[in-house]
């Protein structure tokens, strides 16, 4: 057995199903096992994109649709690079990735051989890990410190990089190899913080909760924190990548906080006594002003990431956990009497009722308008069970976050962190390709689909439909709203007024397309739309004067919301 | 004295002698190093040596910064995959020492109160050139600050540092 069909049958002793790739002539060798593997009914079935970006980003859609590990293969040097981006993203929002590329042959490492790049030095600061197999030997326990680490603790990628006659040499020893993770001294576990938080709580009057990305990063974390909430009554704002943790239907959801945050959860935020933050970094997009968020208010602040903590926003009492455990506890603990959170919580979500008003759109069609009906003709019909909302990067993706619903944890998918412009289609499609049933719903806008728009050809594959809405304003419509509202509307370079004809390309690419451009019969068409059951291009046009509001500007403390481009 | 935002926000930053214990593999001081430059920690020195284990080097790493920068600066390094151990040694009994290597003007009509000089340091004159001297220092590093300090007078041609090693004690 050579390096390249044991690395296969590791992927298959780990019950990966689906790969993402590209090939290319230092994976030759890994290709050729993987084809034999195939033949020989392998488990594992490879999906060729077109751009080694568009297969790590669907690595990424695809491991957070299934909290599993997204698998991504490249060739060396220009196919590795391409992984940069796609890196990046799931660094910052910890999405377990198991990224394989390919490297020139270990004497020719360092000498600028063809399509030779130092992929190690590269990916340092973009990858939770990161190695370069050397020799054969080192390759198996390599591949399992690597797939331990991705998985371990906070989520994150981890890119191996192996030369091409590691993956031709002969393995010696098979047997099974143990990854033995250092062992770190817990400080600040939640056993010792224990007594500390009751006593917080208990003396707290304005409780919020504030949820991130480590709590849909979890399986139980979402569940264990709606008991927590309805229990004590305590309200929960979520950040983005907290999104679909606490759906914004349920009593008690003040929906997302921050720079395009709602009212009632910013509100919220600033009021409370006492914030109970769980998987979340703070990051600045989220609480605006680091500076002023914590000084009135107790911040119990739990994470699994130790260096999270305190890092933007100082922590009044850490808690280094797992938010399922975090929450499992807290679930556990005897508070003797329970303070009136009802009145405050009632407070609280007042401001949420706003949300529910029918709004009239006139004009040119809104991206909102296409979201929301969306999102109603979602909610109302039965035979759109088991949705998931992937979006782009843009104006689309904060309207988005504002209004869509979920009532499973793990079914909006976003690029968070990084805003990757070019991650909605192919996370799209490696949402699609974890779901056996149901839908995929993508929102993109005219900018950031043609950053990856070579994977139309990949979505005809999908075993489930996805549905893909480009919210066209012929405009890069966040970066027009900025210059419209600090730059003296000079709208530079961000004017896409020469798009093609995206219905026309899905046909090029054998995919159904449909142009909405007007309000008639509009929901009438999305219903259709949505209850087709092949993957459809929905080329909408909308109002390229459209804004995002509420929206509180960079670096401005919560006080400065501006609703309707108005300045509070 | 006026401050400016700069100097204010140094006042409470001090020195924190950093040391780890990290996995002896290829790319691991890359990997440390350029941890500080991404952070944007400011960093003083940076010594990598092996120790009795070859499979272990030691790190010794001076920064300038708060309590909560230490603090936070541990916690990431203890991030990293090969890290073993990490630890802040400000406030711990600690040995701390550094190697220099000073060259200074030395005129003939001054080699007497050199010497002396050198003599209540107990350093010695390691080289000697056509009027200067080179000096080697070892100890904390507040003593080759005050070398330094006695010896500018005369002229610093040049200085090396090996920046500080520590061990806890």
């Amino acid at each position: 057995m050579n390096g390249a069909e044991y690395l296969i049958k590791f992927l298959e002793e780990k019950e990966v199903d689906i790969i993402f790739g590209y090939p290319g002539s230092a994976v030759l060798s890994l290709y050729d096992a993987l084809y034999k593997a195939i033949e020989n009914n392998s488990r594992i079935k490879h999906i060729l994109t077109r751009h080694e970006q568009g297969a790590i980003h669907a690595a990424e859609g695809y491991a957070q649709a299934t909290k599993k590990t997204g698998v991504v293969f490249a060739t060396s040097g220009p196919g590795a690079t391409n992984l940069v981006t796609g890196l990046a993203d799931a660094m910052l929002d910890s999405v377990p990735v198991f990224a394989i590329t390919g490297q020139v042959n270990t004497p020719s490492i360092g000498h600028d051989a063809f399509q030779e790049a130092d992929m190690l030095g590269v990916t340092l600061a973009i990858t939770k890990h990161n190695f370069l197999v050397r020799d054969i030997k080192d390759l198996a326990y390599t591949l399992e410190s690597a797939w331990q680490i991705a998985r371990s603790g906070r989520h994150g990628p981890v890119l191996t990089d192996i030369p091409g006659n590691i993956f031709n040499a002969e393995i010696i020893n098979t047997g099974k190899v143990y990854y033995i993770p250092k062992e770190r001294k817990i400080i600040n576990s939640f056993e010792e913080q224990k007594e500390k938080i009751i006593n917080l709580l208990v003396n707290s009057s304005r409780p919020v909760i504030l949820a991130g990305g480590g709590v849909t990063a979890s399986e139980e974390a979402p569940g264990l924190m709606r008991k927590f909430m309805e229990k004590y009554n305590i309200p929960c704002a979520v950040t983005l990548m907290g999104k679909s943790t606490a759906d914004i239907s349920h009593p008690l959801a003040l929906g997302m906080a921050g720079m395009h945050g709602l009212p009632a959860a910013n509100a919220a935020l600033k009021k409370s006594d006492l914030i109970i933050a769980v998987g979340t970094r703070f990051s600045e997009r989220t609480i605006e002003n680091p500076e002023l968020f914590s000084q009135t208010k107790s911040i119990v602040h739990a994470d699994i990431d130790i260096a999270e903590i305190s890092k933007n926003v100082k922590a009044e009492i850490p808690v280094v956990t797992d938010s399922a455990e975090f929450f499992r506890s807290m679930l556990d603990i005897k508070i003797n009497k329970i303070p009136q959170w009802q009145e405050w919580a009632s407070e609280a979500i007042k401001a949420k009722e706003k949300l529910n008003e029918k709004m009239i759109f006139s004009g040119k069609l809104k991206i909102r308008e296409i979201i929301r009906i969306v999102t109603e003709l979602c909610e109302n019909s039965e035979k759109n069970g088991n949705i998931s909302v992937i979006t782009d990067v843009g104006q689309h993706q904060m309207i988005a976050a504002q209004e869509t619903r979920h009532k499973n944890p793990g079914t909006f998918i976003t690029s968070g962190g990084l805003g990757t412009m070019g991650f909605g289609l192919p996370a799209a499609i490696g949402a699609a390709f974890g779901k056996t049933n149901g839908k995929v719903i993508l929102f993109s806008g005219d900018g950031g689909i043609q950053m990856n728009i070579q994977e139309l050809a990949t979505v005809r594959k999908t075993p489930v439909p996805v549905k893909i809405f480009i919210l066209d304003n012929n405009r890069l419509g966040m970066v027009r709203q900025w210059q419209k509202n600090f730059y003296g509307g000079r709208y530079s370079q961000s004017i896409l007024d020469d798009n093609p004809e995206f219905v026309t390309i899905a046909a090029a690419y054998g995919i159904k397309g449909v142009k909405l451009s007007s309000r008639r019969k509009l929901e009438d068409n999305i219903k259709n739309i949505l209850d087709s059951d092949e993957t459809v291009l929905v080329h909408v046009l909308t109002d390229p004067e459209e804004n995002v509001y509420p929206i509180i500007p960079a670096g401005k403390s919560n006080r400065e919301i501006m609703p309707n481009g108005e300045v509070n | 004295m006026s401050f400016t935002a700069e100097s204010l926000n140094n006042l409470n930053k001090i020195k924190h002698i950093i040391i780890a214990k990290v996995d002896n593999k290829p790319g691991v001081v890359s990997r440390m190093s350029g941890f500080f430059t991404r952070r944007g920690y400011n960093i003083e020195s940076f010594v990598t040596s092996v120790t009795n284990n070859p499979e272990v080097y030691h790190l010794t790493f001076s920064v300038l910064c708060s309590e909560e920068e230490a603090q936070l600066l541990v916690h990431q390094l203890g991030r990293i995959a090969e890290v073993i151990e990490v630890c802040d040694t400000t406030g711990k009994d600690v040995i701390i020492r550094e190697f220099m290597l000073i060259k200074i003007n030395c005129p003939e009509n001054k080699s007497f109160e050199i010497l002396q000089a050198c003599d209540m340091f107990k350093i010695k004159i390691v080289g000697r050139g056509e009027g200067f001297a080179t000096i080697e220092v070892m100890g904390n590093s507040q003593k080759l600050d005050d070398v330094i300090t006695t010896f500018e007078k005369y002229g610093v041609i040049e200085i090396v540092r090996s920046g500080a090693v520590c061990v806890l004690n």
